[in-house]
This record gives C-alpha cells, sequence and structure tokens, in this order.
C-alpha cells in the first residue's frame, strides 16, 4: 500500500466526543482519510487506525488526555482504500459551557527523519 | 575569558540549530541532550532543553486555541453559537489569540443577547402583543439596519391588523344588515307568492268565465245563423204567398168576368124566356107546352142571374180577402227583411262577442304564463333571500370569528380603530 505525503502547511482537524466518536473534521481530514464527511460523521475514529501501530501508543493518549493533558505523538493512518499517510498528532480535552468534554485532535505533516524514527520504533513495540 | 573546545562549540551550534528548527516546525520533537564533559556548558544545553519544552507547551496550547476556535467558528456557520473555552494552557498562549478569542465570546454573548431579543420580540408577536419595538441597543449598522427592518415588519403587521379590524367591525355590521335585507327579501317573497296563488285563483275564475261566455257566443252565432236561415226560409214562403195572393186576385177577376158573361147569358135568355112566352100565349094553346118550357128556361135564367150574383158576392169576398191577403204576404216580406238585418247585425256581434272572447282567452292565457313565471321567480327569490341569509350566517359567523382573533391581540393604532368604527 502506498504512503500519502502530507503537505507543509496542512492541517487535519477533528473532534471526537468522549468514546472517540468522530463529531467534527475539516476539509483536510476528509482529503487525507478519503471518506467523505456523512462516511465519517458518527463513526469512531479507530477507523483510521493502521495495523502497524502499537497499541500501546493509543493506550498512552487515551490515558494522557483522560487526565486532562495534551497528547502528542506520531501515527500512522490508514485512508479508506487501504493507503497509510503519517502525522504528528496533537489531542487535548475541551470542555463545553455545559460542561460536556470532547477531544480536540490537530494532526501536521511530520518529517521524513521523525517517519523513518518512530516507524521503525513501532515495529520493535508490535 | 572562556574559550570553548571544537566538540563544545559543535555541540551548541547543533542545539541551537535543533531548536531553530523546532521553534520554525520543520520538525515536530527535540532532543537536546548534554553530552559535554564541561558541566556549564551542560548546564547551557540544559536551558536551550528547558527553553524548548517550555515552547512545546506554548505551541501546543496555541494550537489547541486555533483549533477550538476553527471548530466554534465551524459551528457558528452551521447556526450553532457557542463560546470558545479558554484552555488551561492557554495562561501561556499567544496574547493575540487569547484576545481574539475574547472578542469572539464576546460576540457570541452580544449576537445571543440579539437573538434572545428578536426570539422575545417573535414571543410577543406570537402572544399577540406588536406594541413594543424590538432593541437594538449599542448596535451599529447592520445589525440595527436589521432590526430597524424588523420594527418595520411590525409596524406593517399592525397596519395590517388595523384594517383587519376595521373590515372585520365593518363587515359584522353590514352583514347584520345583509342578513335584515335577506330576511325582508323572504317576507315579501312569501307575501309576493301568497298574492300570487290568490291572483292564479281569480284567474282560474275568469278563464272559466270567459271560457263559458265564448260557448255562449259559440252558440249565439249557431242560433243567430239558425235564425238567419229561418228568417230568409219566411221570406221566400212570404215571397211565395205574395204570388201566389197575386194568382188568386188575377183568377178572381177572371171569375167575375166569366161571371158577367154568364149574367149577361142569362139575362138574355130571360129576354128571349120572355119573348118565347110571348109568341106561346100567342100561339095559344099550340104554345101552352111552349109556354111551360119557357117558363122554365126563364127559372133557369132567373135562378142563373141568383147563382152569378151568390157567385159575385163570393168573388168580391174572396177579392177583398185576396186584397188583404196580399197585403199582408207583403208585410211578411218587410218584417222578413228586418229581421233578416236585425239578424245579421246581431249575429256580426255576436261574432265580435266570440271574437273579444277568444281575445281575452289568449289574453288570459298570456296573464296565466306571465303568473307562472312570477310564481317561478317568487320562488326562486324566497330560495335567493333563504341562501343570502344562510350565506350571510356564515359570513357573520367568519366576521365574528375574525374580529375575535384580531381583537386578542395588542397594537398600535387598536383603540384608534375601534373609536372611528364604532
Amino acid at each position: 500500500m502506498a504512503e500519502i505525503e502530507m503537505e507543509q502547511n496542512a492541517l487535519i482537524i477533528s473532534e471526537t466526543d468522549r468514546t472517540g466518536v468522530i463529531t467534527f473534521a475539516n476539509d483536510d481530514f476528509i482529503r487525507y482519510s478519503g471518506y467523505n464527511w456523512n462516511e465519517l460523521l458518527g463513526k469512531p475514529h479507530s477507523i483510521l487506525r493502521h495495523s502497524d501501530m502499537p497499541k500501546a501508543a493509543f493506550a498512552d493518549l487515551w490515558k494522557t488526555v483522560k487526565e486532562g493533558k495534551t497528547w502528542n505523538g506520531f501515527v500512522k493512518n490508514k485512508t479508506k482504500n487501504g493507503d497509510f499517510y503519517w502525522v504528528y498528532a496533537t489531542v487535548s480535552p475541551i470542555t463545553f459551557e455545559t460542561g460536556e468534554i470532547r477531544y480536540l485532535s490537530l494532526r501536521r505533516k511530520p518529517t521524513r527523519n521523525e517517519i523513518i524514527k518512530y516507524d521503525t520504533l513501532y515495529k520493535t513495540m508490535q | 575569558m572562556l574559550d570553548i573546545g571544537k566538540k563544545d562549540y559543535r555541540l551548541i551550534k547543533e542545539a541551537i540549530e535543533n531548536c531553530r528548527n523546532f521553534v520554525f516546525e520543520t520538525v515536530n520533537e527535540t532532543s537536546i541532550e548534554a553530552r559535554s564533559s564541561h558541566s556549564r556548558i551542560n548546564n547551557l544545553l540544559g536551558d536551550l532543553n528547558r527553553f524548548a519544552t517550555e515552547y512545546k507547551t506554548v505551541r501546543d496550547a496555541n494550537y489547541i486555541q486555533a483549533g477550538m476556535l476553527a471548530l466554534t467558528v465551524f459551528r457558528a456557520k452551521t447556526g450553532e453559537l457557542t463560546n470558545v473555552s479558554m484552555a488551561e494552557c492557554t495562561v501561556h498562549g499567544n496574547a493575540v489569540l487569547k484576545e481574539t478569542t475574547n472578542f469572539y465570546n464576546s460576540l457570541m454573548s452580544r449576537l445571543k443577547e440579539l437573538f434572545l431579543e428578536i426570539e422575545d420580540g417573535f414571543d410577543r408577536i406570537s402572544h399577540n402583543d406588536l406594541r413594543q419595538p424590538f432593541k437594538s441597543d449599542g448596535w451599529e449598522k447592520d445589525i440595527k439596519k436589521l432590526n430597524s427592518h424588523i420594527n418595520e415588519l411590525q409596524d406593517i403587521i399592525a397596519e395590517q391588523y388595523c384594517q383587519q379590524l376595521s373590515t372585520s367591525l365593518l363587515l359584522q355590521r353590514n352583514t347584520l344588515d345583509l342578513s335584515q335585507y335577506s330576511e325582508e327579501l323572504s317576507s315579501s317573497s312569501n307575501e309576493q307568492a301568497s298574492s300570487l296563488e290568490e291572483t292564479a285563483a281569480a284567474l282560474e275564475e275568469l278563464t272559466a268565465n270567459v271560457s263559458a261566455n265564448f260557448a255562449k257566443a259559440q252558440e249565439m252565432v249557431n242560433i243567430a245563423q239558425e235564425s238567419k236561415i229561418a228568417a230568409e226560409n219566411g221570406s221566400i214562403i212570404a215571397h211565395q204567398s205574395f204570388e201566389a195572393m197575386t194568382e188568386i186576385t188575377t183568377a178572381t177577376e177572371a171569375i167575375n168576368q166569366a161571371v158577367e158573361i154568364i149574367n149577361n147569358i142569362a139575362f138574355q135568355i130571360n129576354i128571349l124566356s120572355l119573348n118565347a112566352a110571348v109568341e106561346a100565349a100567342s100561339a095559344g094553346d099550340a104554345g101552352k107546352g111552349f109556354a111551360v118550357v119557357a117558363q122554365e128556361v126563364r127559372n133557369l135564367a132567373n135562378r142563373s142571374a141568383d147563382a152569378v150574383n151568390q157567385i159575385q158576392d163570393v168573388a168580391r169576398t174572396a177579392r177583398e180577402k185576396s186584397n188583404g191577403g196580399l197585403k199582408t204576404a207583403k208585410s211578411m216580406i218587410d218584417s222578413f227583411f228586418l229581421i233578416t238585418q236585425k239578424i245579421i247585425q246581431t249575429d256580426e256581434i255576436v261574432r265580435d262577442v266570440a271574437n273579444s272572447n277568444r281575445e281575452q282567452m289568449s289574453g288570459i292565457s298570456q296573464i296565466n304564463d306571465a303568473v307562472n313565471q312570477l310564481d317561478q321567480l317568487t320562488q326562486q327569490n324566497a330560495k335567493t333571500a333563504h341562501n343570502v341569509a344562510s350565506l350571510s350566517n356564515i359570513v357573520q359567523d367568519l366576521s365574528d370569528g375574525m374580529y375575535h382573533e384580531i381583537s386578542q391581540k395588542e397594537f398600535d393604532g387598536k383603540a384608534r380603530v375601534l373609536a372611528e368604527v364604532r
């Protein structure tokens, strides 16, 4: 499966509820994931999860955000047709006026060195 | 003066380059290792590493804040007005971003106030109160314009309510009149119908009378015709009897003349018998028998003369009578002529009467048709009056409903309209 490389200025924004179900995705999210908005709304964010990703990485993510902290990390995502793309993600809990908590996720382009580093690291974690 | 070795210099240069790449986001992560053999260099490298870590916190905070702002703007675009939470980490974040978030949140608060004001306004309108204008305190330009448009709309609605109110009041009054008129129409139609019924009955009687008159006149025409024929027959018979009388007179005259001749002959025979007696006397006995015969002849002559006298008497009487008969026959002819004239006149008059009767009949038939038409029209009128009455009831209900509906609303000009119309 081919790798899709993000553009330098691309910024993927998405929002999920507390259980990880997608409540918002911007145009770059749609562009790189290959899904359209109707396919994404109400789906779990895990539809993007690539089998190469170690479980420990997501466990760390959830642990961090549930503590109310911001999580940073490199993630290999799977597109709708099975291709993949690497992102540098910043995930943070956000609290609404109503008290509802959701998770905001921002993704930028990682460098090639970062990709190689984490691709290698994650393979050792499998 | 502290001079540093080549290795340390490279270490510091690498660390600075690393920080630069991190700040300019060409890399996402940095790790500066304090690998110098000099503790003071390691201190500096540790400072740089701390700087990078602190900067990462700020960078993440800014990213998250900007992301939240983007999300909230997106929600506002779809119609959901919410504030952007100020993330805890934003304490370290960019002042412009914080201020933008504050501005955005105060804009949202103001917009919510505005929507609340508009919502309240529409709620008042939906609860029938149009007297309070929409406020746009503190708003300028577009929003102020929008509010003044809404107020204009409210004024227009109030104006329409005024018109509806006045219309419903007028309609109520007019339908009241209408139902009264339809009642009048209905009762006059009923009266008309009963008058027409009487008229029809009178007409029927009239028709019967005229028709009887017509039959009698027809009979009279027949009788006059028969009378005329009878009078003509009488006239013919009178002429015939006149002619017969004339012939009788002529015949009587002829009898008289014949009797005169017989009388002369009897006179001559008497003279002859007298002569014969004289001769017989002179012949003596020889003539005795002859004298007897002469006497007999004389007797016969005398008896003839007597008979003639009697005939003459009878003939005279007959002449007198036949003259009278003539006169009578003449006056009969005159009388029959007169009678015929009178009968002709009578016949003409009776025919005139019959014709008049016929005309009367056709006149009556026309009147009958007219009465029938009138009757139908009257029934139609009665039906129409009934329909108008039920329609006016419906309109009455509608206008009552309209008035009820509109009178529950409060709007500028309501009191004025009520005062004007009442």
